[in-house]
Formats: C-alpha cells, sequence, structure tokens
C-alpha cells in the first residue's frame, strides 16, 4: 500500500483522523468513533443523505497495518472531494446554504437519537454548487439531557458571518480568513444597534449570547451547568425548536445589494459580439484540444468561460475577487449548471495563505490541486496596474502553476487600460506591449496566437517552458 | 420576536447587568442560552435553574428559601 499522510488540518477531534494514501481519502476511528460509525451507517436518514450526496460518500475499508499499530480499531474511505474550499472563499449564499444543510443533518440526527458533536463550516465542502458534509465522525449518539455542544461554534462560524453580511453589508471573508474559530458574540455585538437587535436573530443569538458569555463569567460554577441541565429534564426538543427557528432566521437572510444590482450588473459585462465570439471559440477550442482534468479561471467575473469550457474538463475552479460576481455566478450555476464548477471569492492579489496551527490547518490556494489548464483573460493588465505587482512577477507565477494557459493580453492602447494608467501619472513602466510578450516567450511556448479588436487585445495558448 | 424571546430577554437584562473580565467560559452562556430559545419548555426549566439565583439578585427572598416556583 503506498504511505500514509495524516492531513495536518484533521486532529482537533482525539477520535478519528483523516489520512491520505495517495488519491484515497481515510479516516481512522478510535474505538468511541467506531462505535458511532456502527449506529449511524444503520440509521436511514444517512442513507437518505449519502443517496443525495449531502454527505460525502464513505464506506468501511480493510485497515493498513500502520494506523493499527497507532491504536486506530477501524478504517472508512470518503470519496475524493475536488478541491478543497474554504468558508473565507465562498459567497453569501454559499456559507448560507452550507448553514442550512448543517442544520437539516442536525435536525435529522436528532430524529435518530444521534447529534453532530461540532458546528464548523469547514466540515462543508462543495461539489460544484452542491454542499457536501464531509466530517462523518461529526455524528454521535445524543445523550439523554445534553445541550448541542455545537450551537456557539454554528453561530460564530455561520450565523454571526451571514448577519454581517446580510443585515451590515459588510463582508465576512476578512473576518472568517482573520480567525479560524469565526467571529465572536461580543465582538459582533458592538457592531449592531439598538435598532439592528429587533432584527430576527441579533437580539436573540447576538445580543443574548454576548451578555451571557459575560454573565456566566462571574458565576465560578460554570463546569456543573451540563450536569444541572441534565438532572433538571433538559429535552431534546428543546434543541429541536432551537434549530427550526435558525434555519427560519437563514433561510429568510437576504444580502440586499446582491439583489438589487444583479441585472445592471450583467448588462455592464457584456462585450462586442463578434470579438466576443471569436474569443469563445478560441478559448472552447483550446479546451477541446487539451481534455484538461482541473481548469482554474482566474477573474471569472460572472463565469462566462468557465461555463464554456466546463463542458470539456472533469472541474473547473472559477476564481474572482469581487463577492458580488461571485454570488451571481453561484446563483447562475444553481439554476442553470454546469454541475461541475466551483465559484469561489480569492484576490489574487493576495490569495488565502496556510493558517492555523503550525500554519498547516489550512492550505494556501496552490497547495490544493495543480491546474491542467489556466484562463486568465482580461486579468494581467488589473494586477500589473492596479495592483502595482510586476509583469515578471505576475508571469512567474502563472508558469508556476504549470497548466497550459489561455491568456488574453489586453494591451496598452485599450481604452480599459488607458483608463487605469490615467490615475498612475506614468508610474507603470513595465506593462508596455513588446516588453510584455517577450517575458511571456520567455517562460512559455507559443502554441496559438490571435488578435482581437484590431490588434487592440491578444490572444494566447501557452505551454510552460521546462525550467 | 415572540412572548418567550421577550421573557427570555428580561430575565437576562436582571441576571447580566455587569460585564465580566474574569475567566470565560463562552460555551456554559451558551448552553444556558439553549433553554431560553428551547421554546416555552425550555424558559420554564431556566427560571426553575435560576429561580434562587433571580430572587437573591433582586433581594426577595435569602438563599435557603430555594423553592422553584409550581
Amino acid at each position: 500500500m503506498t504511505s500514509l499522510r495524516f492531513d495536518a488540518g484533521s486532529f482537533r477531534d482525539r477520535e478519528g483522523r483523516v489520512v491520505y494514501s495517495g488519491d484515497r481519502v481515510l479516516r481512522a476511528l478510535s474505538p468511541r468513533a467506531l462505535d458511532a460509525w456502527e449506529t449511524l451507517a444503520a440509521t436511514a436518514f444517512f442513507e437518505r443523505l449519502s443517496d443525495a450526496g449531502k454527505v460525502v460518500a464513505t464506506h468501511r475499508v480493510e485497515m493498513p497495518e500502520e494506523l493499527a499499530a497507532e491504536g486506530w480499531v477501524a478504517t472508512l474511505e470518503h470519496r475524493r472531494i475536488a478541491f478543497v474550499s474554504y468558508p473565507y472563499e465562498w459567497s453569501f449564499g454559499m456559507l448560507r446554504d452550507a448553514a442550512l444543510l448543517q442544520l437539516e443533518l442536525l435536525r435529522l440526527a436528532l430524529d435518530d437519537d444521534m447529534i453532530l458533536k461540532d458546528a464548523s463550516s469547514y466540515n462543508v465542502q462543495w461539489q460544484g454548487t452542491h454542499p457536501v458534509f464531509i466530517d462523518i465522525a461529526s455524528f454521535e449518539t445524543w445523550i439523554d439531557g445534553d445541550p448541542w455542544a455545537g450551537y456557539l461554534q454554528f453561530c460564530q462560524l455561520y450565523l454571526y458571518p451571514l448577519l454581517l453580511t446580510a443585515y451590515l453589508d459588510v463582508g465576512f471573508h476578512p473576518w472568517l480568513r482573520g480567525s479560524l474559530d469565526g467571529i465572536g458574540a461580543e465582538e459582533i455585538n458592538r457592531l449592531f444597534s439598538w435598532w439592528d437587535r429587533l432584527r430576527p436573530g441579533v437580539a436573540t443569538d447576538v445580543y443574548l449570547q454576548a451578555r451571557l458569555q459575560a454573565a456566566h463569567a462571574k458565576t465560578e460554577a460554570v463546569n456543573s451547568l451540563r450536569q444541572e441541565l441534565r438532572g433538571a429534564g433538559f429535552r431534546k426538543q428543546m434543541i429541536v425548536h432551537n434549530v427550526e427557528r435558525l434555519e427560519k432566521i437563514v433561510r429568510r437572510l437576504r444580502w440586499r445589494r446582491s439583489e438589487s444590482e444583479w441585472a445592471s450588473y450583467t448588462q455592464a459585462c457584456s462585450y462586442d459580439s463578434e470579438d466576443r465570439d471569436q474569443k469563445h471559440h478560441f478559448v472552447e477550442e483550446a479546451a477541446r484540444r487539451l481534455r484538461p482534468g482541473l481548469v482554474w479561471d482566474l477573474g471569472c467575473n460572472t463565469g462566462d468561460y468557465s461555463c464554456l469550457v466546463a463542458e470539456h474538463a472533469d472541474y473547473v475552479v472559477a476564481i474572482d475577487g469581487d463577492h458580488l460576481a461571485v454570488e451571481h455566478l453561484y446563483r447562475r450555476l444553481m439554476a442553470d449548471g454546469p454541475s461541475n464548477v466551483l465559484p469561489l471569492c480569492i484576490q489574487l492579489a493576495d490569495p488565502s495563505p496556510a493558517l492555523g496551527w503550525r500554519e498547516r490547518e489550512r492550505r494556501t490556494l496552490s497547495e490544493r490541486g495543480q491546474p491542467d489548464l489556466v484562463l486568465c483573460l482580461a486579468l494581467i493588465h488589473h494586477l500589473v496596474i492596479t495592483a502595482n505587482l510586476p509583469v515578471t512577477e505576475v508571469l512567474d507565477w502563472l508558469a508556476e502553476l504549470g497548466g497550459n494557459l489561455v491568456l488574453e493580453l489586453v494591451t496598452e492602447s485599450d481604452p480599459m487600460v488607458q483608463r487605469l494608467l490615467r490615475n498612475k501619472g506614468g508610474a507603470v513602466h513595465d506593462y508596455e506591449t513588446a516588453f510584455v510578450v517577450a517575458r511571456i516567450e520567455e517562460r512559455f511556448e507559443v502554441l496559438e496566437r490571435k488578435e482581437l479588436q484590431d490588434g487592440l487585445r491578444h490572444l494566447y495558448l501557452l505551454q510552460p517552458r521546462q525550467s | 420576536m415572540n412572548k418567550t424571546h421577550l421573557f427570555a430577554l428580561a430575565i437576562i437584562l436582571l441576571l447580566s447587568a455587569v460585564p465580566a473580565h474574569a475567566y470565560l467560559d463562552p460555551a456554559s452562556g451558551s448552553m444556558f442560552l439553549q433553554l431560553l430559545l428551547g421554546g416555552a419548555a425550555g424558559v420554564a426549566l431556566a427560571v426553575k435553574l435560576y429561580w434562587r439565583k433571580l430572587l437573591g439578585f433582586l433581594g426577595i427572598k435569602k438563599e435557603q428559601d430555594d423553592q422553584p416556583p409550581v
């Protein structure tokens, strides 16, 4: 068997651990986790959820000797997720749908006297626009009288980020990227006015939560509360009531700006039809010819080209730094497909870093999969001029990604580039077409080339030269 | 916000008049909140559990008289 590699982000739950064996994703189980798995696997709700693709397809496999030697007692195998993503890369609608999945699983588990021991949004991944719950070891038998231990975590990693965007029109991405534990109750409570407390979820889940944290910090016998609740008759129905209440709140949350700007956004992004057709043809032919496994569409905007190449690829990761564009792409994919496109909100000049304990819990963007084909259409002038990245840096990075590259170079004479340069006062010395083309040819072999809009825009199909 | 929540809010305002700075166990606050958000039965249980504390806080009863409301 191929040698095993433990997932560096899977260690907090001592009852199970994710292990990689080549391309396979395994999960080692403790005796207690094995009991929980056997209970779960026998339930009807788990079978239904697996069939619907709402939980990751999982089956028990023979245990590798190395795991037995470490004291694990059983091994599960999970279907591999095509591309791992994190909540600080999702759009508002994605986080909301992941939250609803989390609550649905909890409600169904409670019907069968099981519960989810935590409520981390990192336990949800995506198959295109379908959220998939991956942390099977999170299910355990509910102990009569126990409250829902994951409620606070649900608030910090789902509800508060959603409220931040829905009620205050503030993006949650920097908050979630800034703290893997999410947003604290006291922190978000300070952002809401008294008027906001009339809105669903603010008085109950934010204000009361923050006040109770403060109140319980004063009491000495905090550890006995769980015992007290059990003794006093805490009932499952109380958790169900809370979960149904949260489902109602989350389902009604809307990001109003995305609703109002939707129509104008698509209109503003339209192109001249003849050039658009030629560009479509060039990009589609490249994908048809190369038949890539994984495609990255960098600066995807509303995802026209992601959808175009999806038919010829296994999976497309559509990346843009504009939250609104990604949210609209998510909705468009939900409505019309295709089903193999994952939209992500990432600023390419400041992409997702390694985060967490020993900087290994969450991986960088480039550590999560190497693209076979990269689309970089009308993007590099933004990176070079707006984000002030040297053109050689940008091209080095694109070459290091390792895949073939469809590059649209918008020359310095193009009106869009002129507009960007106007405010720079001539300070961008390296965005000059002959210079850029020479730097491209140093790093890539040109497989195809085409000029559009009377030479103002160049399309290339490139292959990185072996370094 | 329904009547249950308003009642819960009133209880919490009474119980949490002073912000704390010491050791923080946020999970226990969250556990108690689940009573208040667990419907009428949850609120009744919260009142039962915190009856003595509530009366003590209001200065109505001494600690030995801690019979919960029926």
